[in-house]
């Protein structure tokens, strides 16, 4: 099964490394969808079929725990598994996010076999040998 | 004072360790014009501000060719290939890693609301801000450069 991932993100950078890392991990993706803002990553989840999304916390306009509220409200979309990707870890903020419906949250700074073990956990299904080999391989 | 220091160098190396690889060390350094005759040209500046139980201000300091040569790292493409969103798009998220990560170590009890990094110039930043109480300042050594973090409390 190829899996259709969604990447927001304001960082073009840190989307391209979390693009990189997934691709890495040796999941069989779909597409990989990316959004800059909430509003664009909100289009995207009512016009396609996404199997996870992994969204930034800190974004301008509206935050990742905002869009997270948004998704929950499309019927469509409101079981698709959201991981937070953010750089803030206080036990209070991390209420919040499992109390809106977040389904986990990869801390930054990360490094790629987390993403892995993430997705592994959300989605179950990885090729483990080619992502060793892809680990190795990867310069970050 | 100490345990905020401390929580800062701890996040520093973090980043800098597990995003970039790349070594580094502190100065002793007590403020900028100690640790460096700074060069205006090429040194870009990004700070994000904080509030939460203290408020302030995060400043990072950087030259130029450091930051596209962390970009490049980073993102694992050519550094004549980076775009100049891509170049400050990686400094901005650099800043935002540091600032979150001394947050989780000083205290994970209470939450510190972050605003989006921007882009500054080196004149708005490199004197302290009149309102400040107080601030931190970080020197930085990489193997080819040097760069630095303030932290200003008001």
């Amino acid at each position: 099964m190829a899996y259709n991932i969604l990447i927001v993100d304001d960082s073009s950078p840190m989307r391209m490394v979390i693009k990189k890392n997934i691709k890495a991990s040796g999941f069989k993706t779909g597409e990989i969808f990316e959004a800059a803002n909430g509003m664009d990553a909100l289009a995207i989840v009512k016009k396609e079929w996404l199997d996870i999304i992994l969204t930034d916390f800190n974004m301008p306009g509206m935050n990742g725990l905002e869009l997270v509220s948004e998704i929950k409200k499309i019927d469509t979309a409101k079981n698709i598994p959201i991981i937070m990707i953010t750089t803030e870890g206080s036990q209070k903020r991390l209420n919040e996010f499992t109390a809106q419906g977040v389904t986990d949250y990869i801390k930054k700074p990360f490094v790629p076999r987390t993403i892995k073990a993430k997705m592994n956990d959300l989605l179950g299904e990885s090729d483990y040998e080619e992502a060793e080999e892809s680990d190795e391989g990867f310069d970050f | 004072m100490k345990k905020l220091k401390r929580a800062m160098r701890d996040s520093i190396s973090d980043v800098f360790e597990t995003m970039f690889f790349l070594p580094m060390e502190f100065s002793e350094a007590l403020g900028i014009e100690e640790f460096w005759r700074f060069e205006e040209k090429g040194v870009l500046t990004c700070t994000l501000t904080f509030n939460g139980p203290f408020s302030g201000k995060f400043i990072l300091f950087m030259p130029a060719v450091l930051a596209i040569s962390l970009s490049a790292d980073f993102m694992g493409i050519e550094s004549s290939s980076l775009s100049k969103d891509q170049i400050t798009g990686t400094i901005k998220e650099v800043v935002n890693m540091i600032a979150g990560g001394m947050f989780v170590n000083y205290d994970d009890k209470h939450v510190f609301d972050l605003t989006i990094p921007k882009m500054s110039t080196f004149e708005k930043t490199y004197k302290d801000d009149p309102a400040l109480k107080e601030s931190l300042f970080f020197g930085v050594k990489t193997p080819n450069s040097k760069f630095a973090l303030k932290i200003e409390i008001t």
